[in-house]
C-alpha cells in the first residue's frame, strides 16, 4: 500500500513516498532542476504523484 | 576458528564456485551488479546491489550470499542499456541537536543497525575527528554511540558525516534518471539529470573518484611508543606508507591523526610524537595519497610543511581536507598546485601551520561515461549539478558495447605510491594513485583509453602488454580492487585481470558454463572478505552470466605476481 505526503522544509514544500506508512523515498527539493530549489505546495503534491506512479508501475 | 589461506597459485587450483542463490530476477539488458570499490570494509554490512529494473533492486548480503529487496526507486527514465550504479562511502550527514563525550543525537531518522561503520565529524566540536560507531537508536533523531570515551563532548555544533554508502543510481533514457539509495535510512532520493547524460544503448559507468579509494590499512596496533605504532601481523613492504595518514580509530589514542614517515614491516613511524601513546587496544587506519603538516595557510592556499615535494599540478581535482589543526574538517578541491603550494577555493577558517591535513580522490564529483559518444560527464554532489568536461585532447573513440569506465585509486604499488615527482607521458610514473580513469573501449577492440582528472585530458590508445590482442564487445564484465580490473570477455567464459601497476592484461581464468545472449550491464563486483579472527584480506569474485539466473563466486589466489604486495592481501 503507497501514498504520499507533502511537508514543509525551508521556504518551500518537499514530498515522502511511504508504503505501508515507512517513508521510501525522501524528497526535500526539486527532483527536476540542478541545485537545490524549494517546490510549492502544489508542485510537490503534483511530482510526488508522478513519482508514486512510477513506485507501483 | 581462525582462517587460514596459503592458496598460491599453479599449485592449487582456482576454483569456480556456484552460488545456490540464484539472482532474483533473471540477468537482462541494463541489469547491474555494484559494490563498493573500496579496500577497506564499510562496516558489518559488505553492501552489494543488484538492479533489474527501477522496481526491482535488491541488496545481496555477502556473508549470507543472498538477495533481499530494497524499497522501489521511483526512478524516471526507462531501465536497460547504459544503466550503471555506483556505491559512495559518504551516507547521511546534518548538525547534531545534542551530545555528551560518546553519543551524538542526529537529526536523521535512521532504520539500520550502524555498528562497525564510521561517522565523521566536519565542523563544531570535534571537528576532523572520526569515530567507530558502537550502536545507534532507530526511528527520527537517531542516537549515535561511538566506541570511545572523547575529550571534548559533542553538542549542537557538531556536523556529522555517516560513512555507511549512498548508492547512486543513473536509469537511462532520452530523459534519465538519477537519484541515491542512502542505506542508513533506507530511502530513495532524487537528484538532477538535468545537462546529464541520456544514453539508450550500450554500456553506461557512473564512477566515483572517492577519498577512501585509496592505498589503505585497517588494524589493531599490538604496541605503541612515543613515535611508532606496531601492528606484528603485518608484513609490509619497507616505507611503502610513507606519507600516508595514520589515524586512530578507537581505544587508546583515539583521535590522533599523524602522517607515516616511514615503516618497517610491522612498524609504523610518524612525524610527530603521539599525545598518547596507541597500545594493543589501538584501532588504526592508513589512508590518503599524501598528507602532511602545512608551513603554512590560508582560506585558499596550504603550503607544504617543508621543501618542494610536489610537480606542478599534479594534485588539480583531487580535495584536500584538514584533519586536525586550524581549519579541520573543512574540505576543497584543488585547482592548481605548484612544487610546494595548493590552491583550491575559498573555506571558511584559513589554515596555518598547525593544520594537518591529507589529499585524497574528490569525495564530491562522480562522472559518468558510455552510450555511444565521447562525452564525459561530471556531477556535483554538493551543488546537484551536472557539467560536461571539456578534455584539452579528445578522446579517440566513442565507447560502445563492452566498454569500461574504472577510477585507479589504491594501486598497492611502490612506483605508484612513491614519493616524488611524477613522470611524464602517462600512467606509468609515480605517485599516480587517484589520477586516472581507465576505460577499455569495447566495440571489438582492446583499446584503453585513459582519462587524467588532473590535466584533464585523455589519453587515447593506451598502450598496454600481455593479452593485448584480445578484443571486448557485448557481454563482456568489468570489477575491480586495488589496483586490478577483473573482466569476462563478452559471453565467451574467459577471464582477465588487468594489472594497472604492471600495465598489463593478464590471462586468468574460464567458467565453461554456457551463457545465454550477450547483452549489456555490468554485472561482474569483488567483494574483500575480512576474516575477523586475524583480519586478513580475501577477494571474492561474483560474476553473474549473461542471460541468465545463475552466478559463480571464486576466491582470488593471492597475487604473487604483483610487487610488492604483503602476505594475506
Amino acid at each position: 500500500m503507497h501514498g504520499t505526503q507533502v511537508f514543509p522544509v525551508g521556504e518551500g514544500f518537499g514530498y515522502d513516498i511511504l508504503q505501508d506508512g515507512v517513508v521510501i523515498i525522501h524528497q526535500e527539493y526539486d527532483p527536476d532542476l540542478p541545485g537545490f530549489e524549494s517546490m510549492s505546495e502544489a508542485e510537490a503534491r503534483a511530482k510526488a504523484d508522478i513519482v508514486l506512479q512510477r513506485v507501483q508501475a | 576458528m581462525s582462517l587460514t589461506v596459503n592458496l598460491r597459485p599453479k599449485i592449487h587450483r582456482k576454483q569456480w564456485e556456484p552460488i545456490f542463490t540464484q539472482t532474483p530476477v533473471a540477468v537482462a539488458t541494463g541489469c547491474v551488479f555494484c559494490a563498493p570499490t573500496l579496500p577497506i570494509p564499510p562496516g558489518d554490512g559488505n553492501q552489494a546491489y543488484y538492479i533489474a529494473g527501477t522496481s526491482s533492486i535488491f541488496q545481496f548480503a555477502q556473508k549470507e550470499e543472498a538477495f533481499g529487496q530494497i524499497p522501489n526507486s521511483g526512478s524516471a527514465g526507462s531501465f536497460g542499456a547504459g544503466c550503471a550504479m555506483f556505491w559512495h562511502p559518504s551516507g547521511p550527514t546534518g548538525t547534531a541537536s545534542a551530545g555528551t563525550t560518546t553519543t551524538l543525537t542526529t537529526t536523521s531518522t535512521i532504520n539500520r543497525d550502524l555498528r562497525g561503520y564510521r561517522m565523521r565529524i566536519t565542523g563544531g566540536t570535534n571537528k576532523g575527528g572520526e569515530y567507530i560507531i558502537k550502536s545507534n537508536t532507530w526511528g527520527a533523531n537517531a542516537v549515535i554511540t561511538i566506541q570511545d570515551t572523547l575529550g571534548a563532548a559533542f553538542d549542537n555544533t557538531s556536523v556529522y558525516l555517516l560513512l555507511t554508502g549512498h548508492l547512486w543510481l543513473y536509469v537511462p533514457g532520452g530523459t534519465s534518471g538519477f537519484n541515491y539509495y542512502d542505506w542508513a535510512l533506507n530511502t530513495w532520493t532524487s537528484r538532477s539529470i538535468a545537462s546529464g547524460p541520456a544514453v539508450t544503448s550500450n554500456e553506461g559507468c557512473l564512477i566515483g573518484p572517492c577519498a577512501a579509494n585509496c592505498p589503505s590499512d585497517l588494524g589493531t596496533a599490538s604496541a605503541g611508543a612515543a613515535t611508532t605504532l606496531t601492528d606484528s601481523s603485518r608484513n609490509w613492504p619497507v616505507n611503502i606508507w610513507t606519507r600516508s595518514m595514520v589515524v586512530i580509530l578507537s581505544g587508546t589514542g583515539v583521535g590522533q591523526y599523524r602522517y607515516i614517515s616511514s615503516n618497517t614491516s610491522t612498524v609504523l613511524t610518524v612525524d610527530t610524537a603521539w599525545g598518547t601513546n596507541p597500545d594493543n587496544t589501538s584501532v588504526y587506519y592508513i589512508f590518503g595519497q599524501w598528507a602532511d603538516v602545512a608551513s603554512a595557510g590560508s582560506t585558499t592556499t596550504i603550503t607544504a610543511g617543508s621543501g618542494t615535494p610536489w610537480t606542478a599540478s599534479q594534485w588539480i581535482n583531487y580535495q584536500v581536507r584538514a584533519v586536525a589543526g586550524t581549519g579541520a574538517g573543512q574540505v576543497a578541491v584543488i585547482t592548481a598546485n605548484t612544487t610546494s603550494q595548493l590552491t583550491f577555493g575559498a573555506v571558511g577558517t584559513g589554515f596555518d601551520a598547525t593544520t594537518r591535513y591529507v589529499i585524497e580522490g574528490d569525495d564530491n564529483a562522480l562522472y559518468f561515461l558510455g552510450g555511444t559518444a565521447v562525452t564525459l560527464f561530471k556531477y556535483s554532489i554538493s551543488g546537484n549539478t551536472w557539467s560536461t568536461v571539456t578534455p584539452g585532447v579528445a578522446r579517440a573513440g566513442a565507447p560502445a558495447a563492452g566498454a569500461s569506465g574504472t577510477y585507479i585509486g589504491s594501486v598497492f604499488d611502490s612506483l605508484w605510491m612513491g614519493v616524488g615527482a611524477v613522470s611524464a607521458g602517462g600512467p606509468n610514473g609515480i605517485k599516480c594513485n587517484g589520477r586516472y580513469i581507465y576505460s577499455f573501449r569495447g566495440g571489438t577492440t582492446g583499446t584503453l583509453d585513459v582519462y587524467d582528472i588532473a590535466a584533464v585530458t585523455w589519453v587515447s590508445a593506451f598502450s598496454y602488454s600481455g593479452a593485448s590482442n584480445e578484443t571486448f564487445q557485448t557481454g563482456t564484465t568489468y570489477a575491480d580492487l586495488d589496483g586490478v580490473i577483473y573482466l569476462q570477455k563478452d559471453a565467451t567464459g574467459r577471464f582477465f585481470r588487468f594489472e594497472v601497476a604492471r600495465n598489463e592484461m593478464i590471462p586468468w581464468s574460464t567458467n565453461n558454463t554456457t551463457q545465454g545472449a550477450a547483452i549489456d550491464g555490468a554485472r561482474m563486483i569483488v567483494m574483500p572478505y575480512f576474516d575477523p579472527t586475524n583480519g586478513k584480506k580475501l577477494r571474492f569474485i561474483y560474476w553473474m552470466l549473461n542471460t541468465s539466473s545463475f552466478m559463480y563466486r571464486i576466491l582470488e589466489i593471492a597475487r604473487d605476481l604483483v610487487a610488492p604486495m604483503w602476505n594475506g592481501f
